[in-house]
């Protein structure tokens, strides 16, 4: 054995690693299907027993117009992944060609603002057919009424049905 | 004494599958859990025909709903979700994580409700991805 090697090896220091796991290690989609969560493991911590809940608004806006609602949320829900579709529409009826439209999510009771001054695109916050954004932590609507308000702004030059959609557990209340 | 239940999580699919009339409202479906095994639900995929179809899913023990609208703006009767706001198809990479998995007892019954807005006939298959949960003690 080389003598250099040798002398390392009797005076190796001990080294710190970290080899902590983050618990929520796997809860941002990597690679779809395969990458996001690790069966037999729990996500997310503190939400085991909700039940999955989506909760949506939907507006027929006009070309390139603007409206909010305030939804009524389950107690306890837990948003985890936004979703929303926009199908381009004549007198109400929906057409297969998809729209695009923007959007702005307020927690009534908690008064914050996820998209401070700003309206994301929709294609930038949510998708659909499952290809969508999770949280990497789930944000708790609190208050024993939750309220969610929610501007949609069609983006397209003709009138068009828009649907969004907040997805996660309802009935648990994390610590 | 010493718990000595095991369980056994085995693959499990579980599908309603529905061929809803053009433009009918509140079309039924059901989901039904087998009577050997709870089932813990962890992904959720969906094939149609057309994408503009809605869905409504509750539970018919608890008459908890999956789907809510607080929405009083709402564009029409409240119908439900569109099934792409739920899942796709596990080909095009779009089966839907449910995140925290939820379990659905042995033979419990989950209704769904399907509203067409195509104009045409839409069929459709709900996926639901997950395991049974086989109670293996003493065998």
């Amino acid at each position: 054995m080389n003598e250099f090697v040798a002398s390392a090896m009797n005076k190796m220091i001990p080294r710190l690693m970290n080899t902590q796991q983050n618990p929520r290690v796997g809860m941002v989609p990597k690679v779809f299907q395969r990458g996001v969560y690790k069966h037999g493991q729990l996500y997310a911590p503190g939400l085991e027993g909700g039940m999955p809940t989506w909760c949506y608004a939907e507006m027929l806006l006009e070309a390139q117009a603007t409206d909010d609602t305030t939804l009524t949320l389950p107690v306890g829900f837990n948003l985890i992944a936004f979703m929303g579709v926009s199908y381009l529409s004549v007198a109400g009826v929906p057409s297969a060609v998809a729209g695009d439209f923007r959007v702005q999510i307020y927690d009534v009771n908690g008064q914050r603002d996820f998209i401070p001054g700003k309206a994301v695109n929709a294609g930038n916050i949510s998708g659909n057919q499952g290809k969508i954004s999770f949280l990497v932590h789930p944000y708790f609507f609190a208050g024993d009424e939750p309220q969610a308000q929610i501007r949609l702004s069609n983006l397209s030059t003709q009138q068009a049905l828009v649907q969004f959609a907040l997805y996660g557990p309802q009935g648990v209340f994390p610590e | 004494m010493a718990d000595s239940s095991q369980i056994v999580k085995v693959p499990r699919v579980l599908l309603v599958d529905a061929v809803v009339p053009l433009s009918s409202v509140l079309f039924p479906g059901q989901l039904s859990i087998p009577n050997d095994a709870d089932f813990e639900w962890w992904w959720l995929a969906i094939q149609r025909t057309d994408a503009r179809l809605k869905v409504l899913i509750s539970e018919s023990a608890t008459q908890r709903s999956f789907i809510f609208s607080g929405s009083p703006l709402q564009a029409g009767t409240f119908a439900g979700v569109f099934v792409d706001n739920l899942a796709g198809l596990v080909s095009n990479n779009g089966q839907f994580p449910i995140a925290v998995p939820y379990i659905m007892p042995a033979a419990r019954s989950y209704p769904h409700q399907f509203t067409d807005l195509s104009g045409a006939q839409n069929t459709v298959q709900v996926a639901y991805h997950g395991f049974a949960l086989i109670n293996v003690a003493g065998k």
